[in-house]
């Protein structure tokens, strides 16, 4: 059943193979290179005055200034900070994904298990899935507001399109011999849900997820730069406006590694889940 | 006559009619059967070439499809839903890949109600009857193709079902695996006495284990050319003069069925008197 799966270079030595091996295997290990790199040319940059540093403050300035542990911008009830900024931001987003995930969820079920209403909700959604996340801000702006409610609804509306047509994809893409199966089996409607199709449509459903998330990040944080009255996209305008260019750099890397780590989150889950359903 | 020598069953198989069948898909491809009983017990091989509409007919006979025209008589009664003590077995994905094979045997015990520790319990018994018990828990993708089916046909049996219908159950697995396997489910059949009806497009396989072949062609729609008793004693033996015989023929039929269904749809065959060149 098994294939022998020993070594493929016996030939090496021990200490050689795991060497290679931890270099090979380890991801973690490149990114920090890569990122060491960046930072280096950065510094040697603004030494060397290629950069403005005024402009573009180094790294041995921003680094320590983003560990600092009192980053706040602005006064008074606009005052904020950069972990609070991140967790507002990180909560509109868990929301919008969660309410956009259930309602798609609830708009594929609807559109399995009654396919009359398919013809009816297909159309409306296929046009709806296109729009750029962005083109909802001026309208929730106007309708909603620029309170955090407005960021939600901008998350949620970056989600429901894709996310249905996802879910739709996967639900019609399960092999017919399954469904066909479980009902041979006498399978009940919940169960055909819970144990046949919702384990058969794991592996696309997450890709989806982690397409969706990728567009309610940057959504919410443009709704945020663009007249959402906190979060960490309002922190890096604000900083931008008081000139404080170390913040809006420590902003726009936050945004690249909060984004990364939930990517590698979303993998690392799908990799459990997938080792579940294979 | 086979079937009146098994042993005595407690429950017997079930009875299908197969009556004016007519089955379209959009214009161009369509079904029939008339005439076509399945007796009680019996164990009935659809024979021909893929595109013929085997699959169609099986999928009528479950109940999953229903025909446009004529009707599936189950025993007497003219079957208007999924068919009742029915086991489906297919050439791939019967077994749910992200459930272990007890998991994968207890569903069916699961959906009848009984509770997850009974189910499984159960369920490592069954594959305890078929040598399998030491896989309990691995998943179908750790198995091989005929341990998948064995599997299958061990869950089959845990519903004791009255009539089976396998659409080319063996077709992935190797030539000794199908081998063995044609002998596993003759003995099932033995055991249960449910009614098999079995699709495949395999000769060799049809001759080693049917009563009774039904023969279809594909041109100018899927129908059933013929139907052969094939009345050979059981172990079946392939060197035998009347089997080799009997694949003779059967094998120049599908031959020929193959040809005329390539040609045809390149020249007209199917009409000859149409066609020009041919007259």
């Amino acid at each position: 059943m098994k294939s022998c799966a020993s070594g493929k270079s016996d030939y090496q030595t021990a200490p050689v193979r795991r060497f290679s091996r931890l270099i090979a295997e380890s991801n973690f290990l490149w990114f920090c290179l890569a990122w060491l790199l960046i930072i280096l040319s950065w510094e040697l940059g603004a030494y060397l005055e290629w950069l403005n540093p005024q402009i573009l403050p180094p790294p041995s300035q921003t680094i320590p200034y983003a560990f600092s542990g009192n980053i706040t911008i602005g006064f008074g009830q606009q005052k904020t900070g950069l972990l609070e900024s991140t967790s507002i931001t990180l909560a509109r987003v868990g929301t919008g994904m969660l309410a956009g995930i259930l309602i798609s969820s609830c708009l594929a079920i609807t559109v399995i298990e009654l396919p009359v209403l398919r013809r009816l909700i297909l159309p409306v959604v296929q046009s709806l899935a296109p729009i750029a996340p962005v083109a909802w801000i001026p309208f929730t702006i106007v309708v909603i507001g620029i309170g955090g409610s407005a960021a939600v609804f901008i998350v949620f509306m970056a989600v429901l399109g894709s996310m249905t047509l996802s879910l739709i994809a996967a639900l019609d893409g399960i092999p017919v011999e399954y469904l066909k199966i479980a009902r041979n089996l006498g399978t009940s409607r919940t169960r055909m849900w819970w144990h046949v199709r919702l384990p058969a449509i794991i592996p696309g459903t997450m890709t989806a997820i982690r397409m969706s998330f990728f567009g309610a990040w940057m959504a919410v944080l443009a709704g945020e730069m663009a007249g959402i009255n906190s979060g960490l996209g309002y922190m890096i305008i604000m900083a931008q406006q008081m000139y404080n260019m170390k913040l809006v750099m420590i902003g726009i890397l936050a945004i690249g590694f909060i984004g990364f780590a939930i990517d590698r989150l979303l993998l690392l889950i799908n990799s459990r889940l997938m080792q579940w359903i294979q | 006559m086979n079937s009146a020598n098994r042993k005595s069953p407690h429950r017997f198989g079930a009875r299908l009619e197969f009556r004016g069948i007519r089955k379209s898909f959009g214009s161009t491809v369509s079904v029939e059967a008339d005439g076509l009983i399945i007796e009680p017990g019996s164990l009935t091989v659809l024979l021909g070439r893929s595109g013929c509409g085997k699959t169609t007919l099986l999928n009528l006979a479950a109940g999953l499809d229903f025909p446009d025209e004529g009707s599936i008589r189950y025993d007497d009664r003219i079957l208007t839903g999924p068919a009742p003590s029915t086991a489906l077995i297919f050439q791939n994905n019967n077994l749910f890949p992200w459930m272990t094979a007890e998991e994968n045997v207890a569903f069916p015990l699961r959906n009848a109600g009984l509770s997850k520790t009974v189910a499984l319990e159960h369920a490592r018994q069954y594959l305890r009857q078929i040598g399998l018990e030491s896989f309990s828990g691995y998943k179908p993708s750790q198995l091989s193709g005929g341990m998948r089916q064995r599997i299958t046909l061990a869950r089959t049996i845990a519903m004791k079902p009255r009539l089976l219908l396998l659409d080319e159950p063996f077709s992935a697995l190797d030539m000794q695996t199908r081998r063995m396997m044609q002998r596993y489910l003759l003995r099932i059949w033995n055991d249960s006495a449910a009614t098999i009806l079995m699709v495949t497009h395999d000769l060799h396989e049809a001759l080693m284990l049917a009563d009774r072949i039904a023969l279809m062609a594909s041109s100018p729609r899927g129908h059933i050319a013929e139907i052969l008793d094939i009345h050979l004693d059981r172990p079946r033996n392939p060197e035998d003069t009347t089997f080799r015989s009997i694949q003779r023929q059967l094998d120049r039929f599908l031959e020929n069925e193959t040809l005329l269904a390539e040609h045809g749809s390149a020249t007209n065959l199917i009409n000859p008197g149409s066609s020009p060149e041919k007259n």
